[in-house]
């Protein structure tokens, strides 16, 4: 009886007694160093593997003899490991240590129930793994963003479900007397990952719904998976650590949600527009196309809130390693959103569609958006974790210069080959074979930047390995950065 | 200030909303479409594919092929999938509803695959190509499936089954390649993908 | 069988507005969209409070060269 009652406590606020003193942040940030940090060092292994994958991929494509004699080692094989390692295993891993984080520290809670967080963390790189290894044994579904084959996927719901869980609780116990808007994305993204994989797995896998349908349900589920698991993952990161950094509030609280409710509005029914032209209904289509054009509300909305929040204050964000990644990915936000609203556009999606200005857009949305404010918000949240310093500033530029200067030129580079592929694919004149070989330089190009990528995340995983290993010094009992007791004034005067 | 169960209410309906617009509407609406009977010819149409070549689309489906090819011609004028040859008439819902699972793909590094049994009716050609794309198809980036195939020596006679390769890409003196069941099994697959009947709704293009 | 389908749709539509517009007035009437901009500020905290930048590369923290040169 009693152990039914502790429960009830552990999980109920109001049935609990000892909940009533509001943690300090230091206090928080302890209690969720273990579970945060499983999940970082989890992200870590994965991205470096998936940008293994994608470079061998990326080479693939200009040079289809590498690496061709071995099975698991074709090009359709290996690209769908790359999108699944950096989709599942980094991108959701990252995302959910820094959720985890922030959830805590916004509800103003020390982290109840860390078990089920590394028991989630366990079963969803087990279920990984398993995903992957199964795609290169050839058990994988070919259904795009859903390959892992339906071992893994039970694996990967019973984490999901355990972190879900997870938050709700944590919300129940908050000690704040408000619901910061970086709450609100992350109980929105947490309600709705499970919801459109559980769709998708149903109408998919389990009970394959006929025909073109299952395009639908696709393309409903992948689009969704950026638009209602990583955006607001990734948005809830920028509303939080701007303000924060900058010691200034949002500039319009208001907008942002405004912002909220027009994303969950229109995000969801954009996915379609990647069956432009396709055997689905046409209204189906055009409803997707007028949410893609919606979509420029919340866009600009979210553009015109960071964006002023940052205005005037470019010194202060320069010399914070986490901005300078998060207003990179807030910029890349604005930018990669108004692209993807232009694309589901019929005379840009005529010569756009089927093409490698696709493939850069997604990067543009995954890598400039999503990873770097990742990215950012490791900067912010490490040092609070261990209480120690990042080891090497040099390390930090490395990293921000590579994965900066890398994305831009493989976004530059591949838009303008995929422009041109669509163009000659349009034009009945020009053999095939003529328009392949005309990608091939910007295919090259591409490689480059991947290389110069994987030096960044080389240096970041340098860096965060020698700053776990390396001894906490005597001054830096706390980190020593946002104590000071001296620290920047906001504006500096002049 | 507990605000929770709004936020609930409101991403519980956003979500409900889209799912209830594009799937549920959709799955209600042609989810249960039928083949098409053409009365003249007492046949049903599409027609499903015989075993070999649905092995074959398991084999498509392990290697992703999808990643590359589309399976769906776009009406005329938009965009150059008729002019290409890639078909004659735009591929409509009931084209596909004998497929359990079905590849329309995204993306065209190589071009589409809707009618290549049509297009490309000799088995030889697509023996060869899968075996190395270079042999039919100089500069080509799709990579080479020299693992569908079995590269032995020749002991006797040499087996019908080896492929007719060109002296660049031939194996050694005394060796012979021959196709493992999964080539054939793609192969079939190949040859099985054709819209070669009309329906009511996507009537042929007038030549 | 058609009419029941549009019928159900219309139905489910109906509740859906009416949800919205429940939850629109409930949220109002509790007076959670008066003082928004106040909610902006509860990420700040005597530890690290407003007006305040809380990072830095390593080494160059408040007390840094650069930042007693742009002063």
């Amino acid at each position: 009886m009693s152990s039914v009652s502790q429960f009830v406590a552990s999980v109920n606020p109001t049935a609990s007694a000892d909940v009533g003193v509001r943690a300090r942040l230091r206090e928080i940030d302890e209690s969720t160093r273990l579970p945060v940090l499983l999940f970082v060092g989890a992200a870590l292994f994965w991205l470096l593997g998936g940008t293994f994958f994608a470079l061998i991929a990326s080479i693939k494509l200009h040079h289809p003899d590498f690496l061709g004699e071995t099975e698991w080692l074709t090009f359709g094989i290996v690209r769908t490991v790359h999108l699944n390692t950096v989709i599942y295993g980094w991108a959701s891993n990252a995302g959910i240590a820094v959720a985890l984080w922030l959830m805590a520290r916004l509800c103003r809670t020390k982290l109840h129930h860390g078990g089920i967080l590394m028991v989630a963390m366990v079963f969803w790189n087990v279920g990984v793994l398993a995903g992957c290894l199964g795609i290169m044994a050839g058990d994988g579904l070919s259904i795009e963003w859903l390959e892992f084959p339906p071992y893994a996927t039970p694996l990967l719901f019973l984490a999901y479900a355990l972190t879900g869980v997870w938050c709700i609780i944590t919300f129940r116990f908050r000690q704040s007397e408000h619901t910061y808007v970086s709450q609100w994305f992350l109980l929105a993204a947490f309600f709705w990952f499970p919801w459109i994989y559980s769709v998708a797995q149903i109408m998919l896998v389990i009970e394959p719904a006929r025909g073109t349908i299952q395009a639908l349900v696709n393309w409903w589920f992948a689009h969704n998976v950026l638009g209602l698991w990583f955006t607001p993952i990734g948005l809830a990161a920028a509303y939080y650590f701007i303000p924060k950094v900058l010691g200034k509030p949002i500039h319009s609280y208001y907008l942002s949600i405004l912002g909220f409710w027009s994303l969950a509005l229109f995000y969801n029914w954009a996915g379609v527009h990647h069956l432009i032209g396709g055997p689905v209904p046409a209204w189906v289509i055009s409803a997707g196309t007028v949410a893609s054009v919606m979509m420029v509300i919340p866009v600009i909305v979210t553009a015109i809130n960071h964006h002023m929040t940052v205005v005037g204050s470019f010194a202060q964000v320069w010399r914070s390693p986490t901005l300078r990644f998060v207003v990179f990915g807030a910029m890349s936000y604005t930018l990669v959103s108004l692209q993807g609203s232009s694309m589901s556009l019929r005379t840009l999606n005529l010569h756009t569609h089927f093409t490698h200005y696709t493939v850069a857009h997604a990067h543009l949305g995954m890598y400039g958006f999503f990873t770097m404010i990742m990215f950012g918000s490791f900067y912010y949240i490490l040092p609070r974790l261990l209480q120690k310093e990042w080891p090497s500033s040099m390390l930090i530029s490395v990293h921000f210069w590579t994965a900066s200067l890398g994305i831009i030129l493989y976004f530059v580079g591949l838009s303008i080959g995929g422009l041109i592929q669509g163009m000659q694919m349009n034009n009945p004149d020009i053999p095939f074979l003529e328009v392949v070989a005309n990608t091939i330089p910007y295919l090259v190009s591409r490689s480059v930047a991947g290389i110069i990528i994987l030096v960044g995340h080389l240096a970041f995983t340098v860096s965060v390995v020698w700053m776990i290993l390396k001894p906490r010094s005597p001054q830096e009992t706390s980190p020593t950065l946002f104590r000071s007791p001296e620290a920047m004034p906001l504006r500096p005067s002049t | 200030m507990n605000n929770g169960p709004l936020i609930f209410l409101g991403i519980f309906f956003a979500l409900a909303f889209s799912w209830g617009g594009i799937i549920m509407t959709n799955h209600i609406t042609y989810g249960s479409l039928e083949p098409y009977f053409d009365e003249a010819t007492e046949e049903m149409f599409p027609k499903p594919i015989d075993g070999l070549a649905e092995r074959g689309r398991r084999v498509y489906a392990e290697l992703g092929c999808v990643y590359c090819h589309t399976q769906q011609v776009r009406r005329p004028g938009y965009g150059a999938d008729t002019d290409r040859g890639w078909g004659n008439r735009q591929s409509v819902a009931r084209d596909y509803i004998l497929q359990d699972r079905v590849f329309l793909g995204t993306m065209r590094t190589g071009p589409d695959l809707m009618t290549v049994g049509q297009r490309l009716p000799s088995p030889e050609w697509h023996y060869n190509h899968f075996y190395n794309p270079q042999i039919t198809s100089p500069g080509s980036i799709m990579p080479p499936y020299p693992f569908l195939f079995e590269k032995r020596r020749i002991v006797g006679e040499p087996s019908e089954r080896a492929l007719n390769l060109p002296p660049e890409f031939a194996p050694p003196e005394g060796y012979e390649i021959v196709p493992t069941p999964r080539a054939d099994a793609l192969v079939a697959y190949m040859l099985s993908l054709r819209m070669d009947y009309d329906l009511p709704e996507a009537p042929t293009a007038e030549q | 069988m058609e009419w029941l389908f549009y019928l159900i749709a219309f139905i489910v539509a109906l509740c859906i507005t009416f949800t919205g517009a429940w939850a629109l007035r409930w949220a109002v009437r509790q007076g959670q969209l008066s003082n928004l901009e106040e909610q902006s500020r509860s990420i700040f905290t005597e530890e690290e409070p407003e007006g305040r930048q809380s990072d830095f590369f390593p080494g160059r923290g408040g007390s840094s060269r650069r930042s007693r040169r742009q002063r």
